[in-house]
């Protein structure tokens, strides 16, 4: 095709890319010379000649112009023609490459595709929690959450304070640099009344918080200061529960709608996706001063000591953010100015305006921390699974160095060579990472579904915030593990590579991957540590004795019809569902109570004869009310004494059961059955004790024993109980919708019952304990396949390549033994190392996670004796093929290769 | 001047370069130097038209280009056809010399009827 094959192949290795107006210089100067000479033997004096060369040649700058624009186009035509074909000659290599070891290319994608995956998942989830703000808020840097950072002299540390006063939110609206602040408290609402009736969330927000986040409704109009102020029975339904619950009709408008004793009218509807500042599902609105109506009072905008609503404030554009918290701070403590006079109040409280997003805030959830380190976590895994892939990569190299020292010699240069090596290796991280998207899929749905349930996915786990990542990632992750292979096989030593054949000089080339190795050990050993200390954790909080058996319980919670009732008569409603119940066949204890484990309870102040005050552990002894059967339905068992029965009425002998820890406290080792407590008052009549009952915790699983007293419901003045506890004989869950029907039907006070597990209320509690075990555990078993593979696969090759030296060792007679030996003092000396790096590692860092742990050491003796084990174990498995592989070697078969 | 007398002139002139070529490789002075000595220098074409016409025919793939040494030893850029250039060559020819030929046909009509 070209006429000039060789000028052009010299043209091209010299590689001289000359610049395109040097090279039409050269040659106009060529034309003008040999015209002007030509011009001149033709007799024309030089000057004459030049001339005439010009006048020839027509307006030089035009045509110079004209030739540079024309040359540029055409370079750079070439330019990417010759790209173009080198990225064909490069894909077509590599797909034949993979058509010819398919196991090796599932090796890697599959290797790939782990640790993709498992970064693309995280990825998804540290997204949604730390990096995208809230969605449809608008310039969400400005928007700041406010707390009030405090000092506890209880406990020596300070503290913020997320939950506010009403009053303090109105102190705040005179800052001046706010443009706007607002308020809202998330709770729980029943929706409807009776067996039709459903538990949604509700947020209370201020006027101002949808003009403050700059969101704009999807139908309707959002609420804003003058329906707070004037007409609060409007609500603002979420654009997924208009959907569930009225299949988005748009007529929706006007409507009314129960939400628990107040009827909205329903004005809007959010859009897709808003779930306020936080990531939590909220299904309406309303103006926060339907609390009036809920409560049936406004005391609440006045109490400064009722701290229930979250702050959110807007900045204003030019003011700091230090400037805002200095002058919020200034506002707050002047608000607070008589509690603090009266010592109530920190003094030296500040205020903190922290970013949006909670995870980024002084009070990060713990999902968001534990997902922060899972995140760095799977970055381990996908670094073990780039070295892992490297290894494989350099062992092939080796395997086809006589293919690429032959190409070398054949003229190629190692820049292509190196562009071929790296294009394979980006075209398996391509496929790795096609595959990683399954494993995200995957995985997001777990996380999602299990661990955090409680977010509001609006996006797709395959979002184009994951896909990019996963792209990007992927590239990234080709070119590193493919970069050193790459490096490796296009330096070869050319003679000594052309003379062997494919089977000697392992040893030249295995610091490297031994390096490698080393380092998917180190890593692996990490991450397991990390799995075994949480899995001891979780197993110690799991194994915390509660002090009572929450499993197979249920918690009933009834919402009255609203309307005046003393609070006989409330018990009395109480009482008639407790006997209805009670004869239900399926079951076994009903009973009620004031306060609810882990969730509410009170403290009254208690005074006993002989004692100046109580040593209880502060906030000081809890006291509940309940119903006889009580200790039976959750399982407490009453150590000394006896339950309460029909008979402690009011106006009866008042009668206690205190905790063993009170007990304790206060009476040492004196009997305190029949001792005297004043609840209340230091004149209070006396409370005899007549019981003790085990310990249990009280508001957290994890936390200090507390002191808490039992008191019959019905002796306690003015007060009624405020929930039913159901033990069943058969499954909660089934038990739930009958005990829903009871309690409801027929009752025409009763406007719902809420009903739950009370498992549901210690659960939450052990959600990061358990993301933490589960996922580490994942991982880390992940590391270790990956690294047990990388292991194998390295020392199968090197078997295999010294089939030869194995073949003649064996002739010269030596055992077995000596030969199995050695693979696996090489697999598990490589291991050794590894493992000590690792154990080090952990050692060092342990002290960064001590704070997410329980009760474990981050030096635990059994979880790192427990690793090195599995880690060996491994190892040895890893090695036990390729050992058997090398004593099966037969000396004749080995030395007949050649 | 109009641009159909430019389009009509450029297509001649790339002809006429292609032609130079055709008998092998030359720089670009080479082919300047053909077309003033072969048309007895009647086409009053302006050589900087010429290595315009050369870049643009490269440019298309009709002819490359590679440096290489001058009778006179000096470093010069040559020339030469490409097979599509061959190709491109004949069809252009064929092209004009059709038209010049249904040119020729009725000029020549046009005189026959006149002395008729």
């Amino acid at each position: 095709m070209t006429p000039f094959p060789s000028l052009r192949r010299v043209f091209r290795i010299a590689g001289v890319r000359r610049d395109v107006k040097a090279d039409l210089d050269e040659e106009l100067d060529f034309h003008f010379q040999c015209t002007i000479e030509d011009l001149v033997a033709q007799g024309m004096t030089p000057s004459a000649a030049r001339e005439e060369a010009h006048r020839r040649f027509g307006d030089l700058r035009r045509y110079r112009r004209e030739l540079e624009s024309i040359v540029r186009k055409r370079v750079t035509m070439d330019r990417l023609a010759e790209l173009f074909l080198i990225l064909r000659q490069n894909v077509g290599y590599t797909l034949r490459g993979i058509q010819r070891s398919p196991g090796f290319t599932l090796a890697v994608a599959l290797t790939l595709a782990l640790g993709i995956g498992a970064n693309a998942t995280m990825f998804g989830v540290v997204d949604r929690l730390l990096l995208s703000p809230p969605a449809h808020v608008k310039d969400a840097d400005q928007v700041r959450r406010l707390y009030a950072r405090m000092h506890s002299r209880r406990t020596g540390r300070s503290y913020h304070q997320t939950y506010l006063s009403y009053p303090d939110y109105v102190d705040w609206t005179n800052c001046r640099s706010f443009e706007s602040v607002a308020a809202y408290a998330t709770d729980e609402v029943t929706v409807g009344r009776g067996l039709d009736a459903v538990r949604v969330t509700g947020s209370l927000a201020t006027g101002s918080f949808f003009r403050l986040l700059g969101v704009q409704p999807a139908l309707g109009r959002f609420f804003d200061e003058s329906d707070d102020r004037s007409a609060p029975d409007v609500a603002v339904l979420s654009y997924g529960f208009w959907q569930r619950r009225f299949g988005g009709d748009p007529s929706v408008l006007g409507r009314t709608l129960q939400a628990g004793p107040g009827r909205l009218t329903i004005i809007g509807v959010a859009p897709r996706g808003f779930t306020g500042i936080d990531l939590t599902q909220v299904d309406l609105w309303a103006p926060l001063h339907a609390y009036s109506l809920i409560r049936e009072s406004d005391a609440w905008e006045h109490m400064r000591t009722m701290y229930w609503i979250q702050i959110v404030a807007r900045l204003r554009p030019d003011a700091g953010v230090e400037a805002a918290e200095t002058e919020a701070t200034h506002l707050h403590r002047a608000g607070r100015s008589e509690q603090i006079q009266q010592g109530h109040y920190d003094p030296d409280v500040t205020v903190v305006a922290a970013p949006i997003v909670e995870g980024r805030g002084p009070n990060a959830p713990a999902e968001s921390v534990v997902s922060v380190l899972l995140a760095g976590v799977s970055l381990v895994v996908l670094l073990i699974a780039c070295a892992n892939v490297a290894n494989l990569l350099l062992a092939r190299g080796l395997r086809r160095r006589r293919e690429i020292a032959i190409r070398l010699a054949l003229g190629i240069s190692r820049r292509r060579l190196v562009g071929q090596l790296m294009s394979e290796s980006v075209l398996l991280a391509v496929l790795g990472g096609t595959a990683a998207l399954l494993v995200a899929a995957w995985g997001t749905e777990l996380m999602r579904s299990v661990f955090l349930a409680d977010i509001a996915w609006t996006e797709s786990a395959l979002n184009p915030r994951v896909l990019a990542f996963t792209a990007v990632l992927a590239t990234v992750t080709g070119l590193a593990s493919g970069l050193v292979p790459a490096l490796q096989s296009s330096r070869p030593d050319l003679v000594n590579d052309l003379k062997d054949s494919a089977r000697e000089g392992t040893v030249r080339r295995s610091r490297t991957r031994a390096a490698l190795l080393v380092t998917q050990g180190t890593l692996s050993v990490v991450l397991l540590i990390g799995a075994g200390l949480f899995v001891r954790s979780l197993q110690r909080v799991e194994s915390i004795d509660l002090g009572l058996d929450p499993e197979g319980v249920l918690l009933a919670e009834l919402e009255l019809e609203p309307g005046e009732r003393t609070s006989e008569q409330v018990s009395t409603i109480y009482d008639r569902a407790l006997e209805r119940l009670r004869a239900v066949p399926a079951v076994e204890h009903a009973s009620a109570s004031m306060g609810i484990p882990f969730w509410s309870g009170s403290i009254e102040e208690l005074f006993v004869p002989g004692l100046d005050s109580i040593p209880a552990p502060p906030p000081g002894p809890w006291i509940d009310g309940v119903t006889p059967g009580y200790f039976a339905t959750l399982r407490m068992s009453i150590r000394r004494g006896h339950d309460f029965n029909d008979g402690h009425v009011a106006g009866a002998t008042r009668v206690a059961i205190v905790n063993e820890s009170m007990a304790r406290g206060i009476w040492g080792n004196k009997d305190p059955l029949g001792e005297c407590l004043m609840i209340g008052s230091a004149d209070a009549p006396c409370t005899q004790v007549v019981g003790i009952v085990a310990d249990t915790r009280r508001q957290r699983v994890v936390e200090s024993q507390k002191w808490i007293y039992f008191v019959p419901v019905a002796q306690y003045p003015d007060e009624s109980p405020a929930a039913l506890f159901i033990r069943g004989r058969i499954d909660a869950s089934q038990l739930a919708p009958v005990v829903q029907r009871e309690l409801m039907a027929g009752n025409p006070d009763v406007r719902y019952a809420v009903v739950r597990p009370l498992q549901d209320l210690i659960d939450p509690q052990l959600r990061a304990y358990t993301l933490g075990a589960t996922m580490f555990t994942v991982f880390g078993l992940l590391a270790l396949i990956v690294a047990a593979v990388g292991l194998y696969s390295v020392l199968a090759f090197n078997v295999a390549q010294r089939r030869h030296e194995i073949g003649v060792r064996s002739a010269l007679g030596a055992s077995t033994n000596a030969i199995v030996g050695q693979i696996l003092k090489e697999a598990v000396g490589l291991t050794l190392i590894g493992l000590t790096i690792g154990l080090l590692i952990a050692l060092a860092a342990g002290g960064s996670v001590g704070h997410l742990l329980y009760e474990v050491s981050p030096r635990d003796p059994l979880v790192l004796g427990t690793v090195t084990l599995t880690l060996l174990l491994v190892a040895a498995a890893a090695g036990a093929i390729p050992a058997a592989r090398a004593a099966r070697v037969d000396p004749n078969d080995a030395l007949r290769v050649e | 001047m109009g641009e159909g007398e430019l389009k009509l002139l450029q297509g001649t002139l790339d002809l006429l370069v292609l032609k130079a070529l055709v008998f092998g490789p030359r720089h670009g002075y080479g082919v300047a130097r053909w077309i003033r000595d072969t048309s007895d220098a009647a086409l009053q074409i302006e050589e900087g038209a010429l290595y315009t016409s050369l870049h643009r025919l490269e440019r298309r793939g009709w002819v490359e280009s590679e440096w290489g040494v001058s009778e006179n030893n000096r470093r010069a850029k040559y020339y030469a056809l490409t097979a599509d250039g061959r190709k491109q060559l004949a069809a252009s020819t064929r092209t004009w010399t059709r038209y010049a030929e249904a040119v020729f046909k009725i000029l020549g009509a046009a005189e026959a009827e006149a002395t008729a």
